[in-house]
């Protein structure tokens, strides 16, 4: 035992040793495995992100309907139907298709809105599209759905992000974050500017308050009861002497009654002169969102995994010259060659692992220290939630890079192997 | 593997040549080398002599002949085995000692008998050829510390360690002095004796070919026996009679060759 115990002894001294000297070959698979592990983390939070902040959310069976101008290639398709609209006749024609079970109407204040809010004393009036829907459609996906009606103080619903913000503001004035029903009820001001015979603008106040926050469509303003747009228009659509309808329909949101009939009803969609996007849409939509980010990121792993490789493979083949004196000795007292090359990728393959798992720490600092400021950099990012890399990326980590740097020996451990014995032993 | 009986040669080789190249570096060589025997082999520089020893051992392979260990072809096995077989039964002595910089003498000495996890244990014999070879009080020391003849002695222990059938020594003695060199040469013929060991020494050092058992020279890449007498002789001619006399000797070899 203590003669196998010594044997063992001498192979770990040996190896020990080699690898000390080859540590610093292997130095790229550090920064390479910490940011696989931080692409690994943040892929899945960024998908989330995208899916529920840029494209908001649908049913299965549900279906965006907007004009056919606005271009559905767009990752901003909903954002983009502000300025563009849906005929009256058309979504009449919309509402008579049989296989639709429900239509609901987005429709938009045709004259200039401005919002009005106030925080910790500081109060200002922003330019914002007002957008009109149904209390209906919100039944299920907002607590509150049944006050949202046309009353005074006027309900206003926000995008999610706009909570985001806000509680980055309170953050950044030193005070705790809130939860979204603590904004409720918080007062705001709703200005509707319209204009007399002579062009004068009529500036139309209404005293509003905070509902809730959405993000369920991802419209780009204010959302308020579609009976106050309605109203309001009717009231003032002759304001300027001549007829003006005041609102115009930019999207219509569709539950359809058999999923399967779907496309038939895109299609039919279509020949109106709309265009459509169902849940698959922001599926595909989300998927080329992560395809770009997959691209980019493969590209600088790529880049990474070259210069690692390249590194590995020019340390290990001056580690071949330096070291050639040692190799032949061992071939002359008997190690085969495949000895020499396993004995050599073993090395290579622990160096590998070390980085490997430093790579882990590394990454797992890193991601880290960024969930902590964010919030602080892009307040627009405070809601992307990044959960830590677990043990499945650490054992990925230490097999990528064990054999990152096996392979990257290989190579350099064949010429090991095959170094010119007797020239090496008269040196 | 090993030969079965004490007059079966150790390691005979048969009708070997060797390339590098378009240069033909041996040409058609046979030799047998004899158990418990030292052989001589003598030739200029490039000639082939460290070649031969590289097939002998199984290091370089001949484009054509073969090397037997008992009745078997060493070229016929793969790289594992004859790697096995080269740590078992071949000892290496070289000219610059070759011994590892960062082990102790000790460790040096024991080095080939751990090359397998599983192999014998070989402390004790370790042991009693630093006694027997005087290294006692060096066997701690590092190579760096250790002078020319104390080197070689190690080197020597490290050869024979695992018991083999033949050491091959290149130019043992080509970097001692006059003293430490004989004293080395003494060594050989000792160990031989004692452990039946078949020395094959290239060399150019005439004590070891004046008490050689026998003595080969390689000269255009062919292997040529010179009788004890005739090697004696020439080694007191001149250097340019000694030349043309190997050359005349080379051609009879060749003749007698042909007519066998």
């Amino acid at each position: 035992m203590i003669h196998i115990a010594q044997n063992i002894y001498f192979i770990i001294k040996n190896s020990g040793r080699n690898i000390a000297k080859a540590l610093i070959s292997s130095f790229g698979i550090l920064f390479l495995i910490s940011f696989v592990v931080l692409y690994l983390s943040f892929r899945d939070s960024i998908k989330n992100y995208v899916e529920t902040n840029l494209f908001g959310k649908l049913a299965i069976n549900e279906i965006k309907i907007f004009p056919q101008k606005t271009s559905t290639d767009s990752f901003f398709a909903t954002a983009s139907s502000v300025n563009a609209s849906i005929s009256p006749e058309t979504v009449k024609k919309v509402r008579k298709i049989p296989q639709l079970d429900k239509t609901y109407s987005v429709i938009r204040f045709d004259y200039d809105t401005r919002v009005r809010g106030e925080l910790m004393g500081q109060g200002s009036r922003i330019h914002v599209p007002v957008f009109g829907m149904d209390r209906s459609f919100f039944k299920g996906k907002d607590p509150y759905w049944k006050n949202f009606t046309n009353t005074e103080p006027l309900p206003m619903i926000a995008p999610r992000f706009v909570f985001e913000l806000l509680n980055n503001f309170l953050a950044a004035m030193g005070m705790p974050a809130m939860t979204p029903d603590k904004f409720r009820g918080f007062p705001l001001r709703l200005y509707v500017f319209t204009e007399d015979p002579d062009g004068k603008e009529i500036r139309n106040v209404t005293e509003g308050a905070a509902h809730s926050f959405t993000d369920v469509v991802n419209l780009p303003g204010v959302i308020i009861p579609t009976d106050y747009i309605v109203r309001f228009c009717k009231k003032h659509e002759k304001d300027s002497g001549t007829y003006k309808k005041g609102y115009k329909y930019v999207m219509l949101i569709s539950t359809v009654k058999d999923v399967k009939r779907l496309p038939d009803v895109a299609a039919k969609l279509k020949s109106l002169g709309l265009a459509v996007e169902s849940r698959d849409d922001i599926a595909e939509k989300t998927n080329r969102v992560l395809e770009i980010i997959d691209d980019s990121s493969l590209v600088i792993i790529g880049i990474l995994l070259i210069l690692t490789v390249i590194s590995i493979f020019n340390s290990y083949l001056t580690i071949v010259y330096t070291r050639a004196h040692q190799f032949s000795l061992k071939r002359v007292l008997g190690v085969s060659k495949i000895r020499i090359i396993m004995g050599f990728v073993f090395e290579a393959a622990v160096i590998g692992a070390i980085y490997g798992g430093a790579g882990y720490l590394v990454g797992n600092w890193l991601l880290d220290y960024f969930i902590s400021n964010v919030g602080k950099w892009v307040p627009a990012l405070q809601s992307l939630t990044v959960e830590k890399a677990g043990t499945g990326v650490l054992f990925l980590a230490l097999a990528l890079s064990a054999s990152i740097s096996s392979v990257s020996a290989l190579i350099p451990a064949i010429f090991a192997s095959n170094i010119n014995l007797f020239k090496a032993m008269k040196k | 593997m090993a030969p079965q009986d004490n007059t079966q040669p150790v390691m005979k080789i048969e009708n070997v040549s060797a390339f590098f190249g378009k240069r033909r570096i041996l040409s058609d060589v046979s030799l047998s080398v004899p158990q418990k025997s030292i052989m001589a082999l003598t030739g200029k520089s490039g000639s082939g002599k460290s070649t031969l020893l590289g097939i002998m051992s199984g290091l370089l392979k001949p484009q054509q002949g073969r090397v037997l260990y008992g009745d078997e072809d060493i070229f016929k096995w793969l790289d594992f085995k004859r790697s096995r077989f080269r740590n078992s039964h071949i000892g290496f002595i070289f000219q610059f000692f070759n011994l590892l910089p960062d082990m102790t003498a000790y460790q040096n000495i024991l080095y080939p008998s751990t090359m397998k996890i599983f192999s014998k244990d070989r402390r004790d014999e370790a042991e009693y050829l630093i006694q027997h070879l005087g290294l006692q009080t060096i066997r701690n020391q590092y190579p760096s510390t250790l002078s020319g003849g104390e080197l070689q002695r190690v080197a020597i222990a490290r050869a024979i360690i695992n018991k083999p059938r033949i050491v091959l020594a290149d130019e043992p003695t080509g970097n001692l002095d006059e003293t430490t060199a004989a004293g080395i040469v003494d060594l050989f013929f000792e160990i031989s004796e004692q452990y039946n060991i078949s020395f094959v020494i290239v060399t150019h050092d005439s004590r070891i070919v004046n008490r050689a058992d026998s003595h080969y020279h390689i000269e255009g890449g062919s292997l040529i026996r010179v009788e004890k007498a005739k090697a004696a002789q020439a080694q007191k001619t001149p250097e340019k009679k000694r030349k043309a006399y190997v050359k005349k000797n080379a051609a009879t070899a060749k003749k007698s060759t042909k007519k066998k």
